[in-house]
């Protein structure tokens, strides 16, 4: 099941795409129980609009077919509740930027993050322009600042020491 | 005989009445006598009993005098000793709340003493916490206001260094810098 768990998480790199998928998934619960129980749940959540909620539809689509999706509602219930158990136990690393990232600096940040850590991470992403630049960074209860403004202010407190 | 008849009750009529005429008068004379003795005796028992009065009216004066007298004398007596007991009650007395108030004074002036000096020792003990805790404040605050100055002269800086040089950092050189910052994160072993 963590493999299938695994799948879906791929798709998640920061704190907003994980928002959005524990959401798609309460509706996905929900919809579970309306209509005929015969009725795949990917043609049910057809109805949800937008490309992220395409991307979850097409995810459940492909484990329909492959035979990897539970038929009950029961049994989709719980699929999908170890889900959002999986989802938000994975850890999350906090980076506050002076600038706001690309999509594809995410994905080389959330790469790095994961080949060095060799796990699973969120990004939480926080755009403070006064830090000038570099980057502060949390993960599991450490804090760094590794910020331009950091610098700066050793800079000064090393100056304002000086006699 | 007729004549003689009448003639006889005549006589015995003028001797009846002349002896009745003769009682009568005696009678007035004893009664007047009798009369004159009455007043004589009333006029005597009105000086005796004026008399007898007047006697007894002095005895009993003399005997209420006397009485009086007595009685004075004997309350006198009698307030004589208890004025004394009275005096000197009341001097033991005097003297029993002299020495009962020296002591009872005695007393509070050692408790007084006493209390003055806990009340200095509290009061030097409380300046001195006062002054402790003033001080402490003031240094906090003064530590708070160098925070307060600190965090304003950074924030002025953020704002200086992002007006000026931040603007000049492109796009390309923020994510190398904040590569550069994980790199040196992982060599700390933060993650």
């Amino acid at each position: 099941m963590e493999e299938l768990f695994k799948r879906f998480s791929e798709q998640v790199k920061t704190r907003e795409d994980l928002i959005v998928l524990l959401d798609e998934i309460e509706e996905a619960i929900r919809l579970a129980y309306v209509g005929e129980p015969d009725v795949p749940l990917s043609k049910k959540l057809a109805k949800m609009s937008g490309a992220a909620s395409e991307k979850f539809r097409g995810m459940i689509e492909d484990l329909e077919k492959e035979g990897e999706f539970p038929a009950s509602r029961r049994e989709q219930n719980t699929f999908f509740s170890g889900l959002k158990k999986y989802l938000s136990s994975l850890p999350t690393v906090r980076l506050i930027l002076a600038f706001t990232p690309s999509s594809e600096f995410l994905d080389r940040l959330a790469a790095y993050l994961e080949k060095k850590t060799a796990r699973k991470i969120i990004l939480d992403i926080l755009v403070r322009e006064e830090i000038v630049g570099g980057c502060l960074v949390e993960y599991e209860g450490e804090y760094r600042d590794y910020s331009m403004l950091k610098k700066l202010e050793s800079v000064l407190v090393e100056y304002s020491q000086k006699p | 005989m007729r004549y003689a008849i009448t003639r006889r009750g005549n006589d015995i009529l003028t001797k009846t009445i002349t002896v009745a005429q003769e009682i009568i008068r005696n009678a007035i004379a004893a009664s007047q006598k009798n009369l004159r003795a009455s007043e004589t005796f009333q006029e005597e028992l009105a000086q005796m009993m004026r008399e007898g009065t007047a006697q007894n009216l002095s005895e009993s004066k003399k005997i209420i005098q006397s009485a009086t007298n007595d009685i004075v004398d004997a309350y006198q007596k009698q307030f004589s000793v208890l004025s004394r007991e009275v005096e000197a009650s009341g001097r033991f007395a005097h003297n029993q709340f002299l020495e009962a108030t020296k002591k009872r004074t005695d007393d509070l002036s050692a408790g007084i003493q006493g209390e003055l000096g806990k009340m200095r020792q509290e009061l030097e003990e409380k300046l001195l916490a006062g002054m402790q805790e003033a001080q402490a404040g003031a240094k906090v605050y003064q530590e708070q206001k160098i925070k307060e100055l600190d965090a304003k002269i950074y924030q002025i800086l953020g704002e200086i260094a992002k007006k000026t040089f931040g603007r000049s950092v492109d796009l390309s050189t923020h994510e190398e810098l904040v590569m550069e910052a994980l790199e040196k994160a992982k060599k700390e072993n933060l993650f």
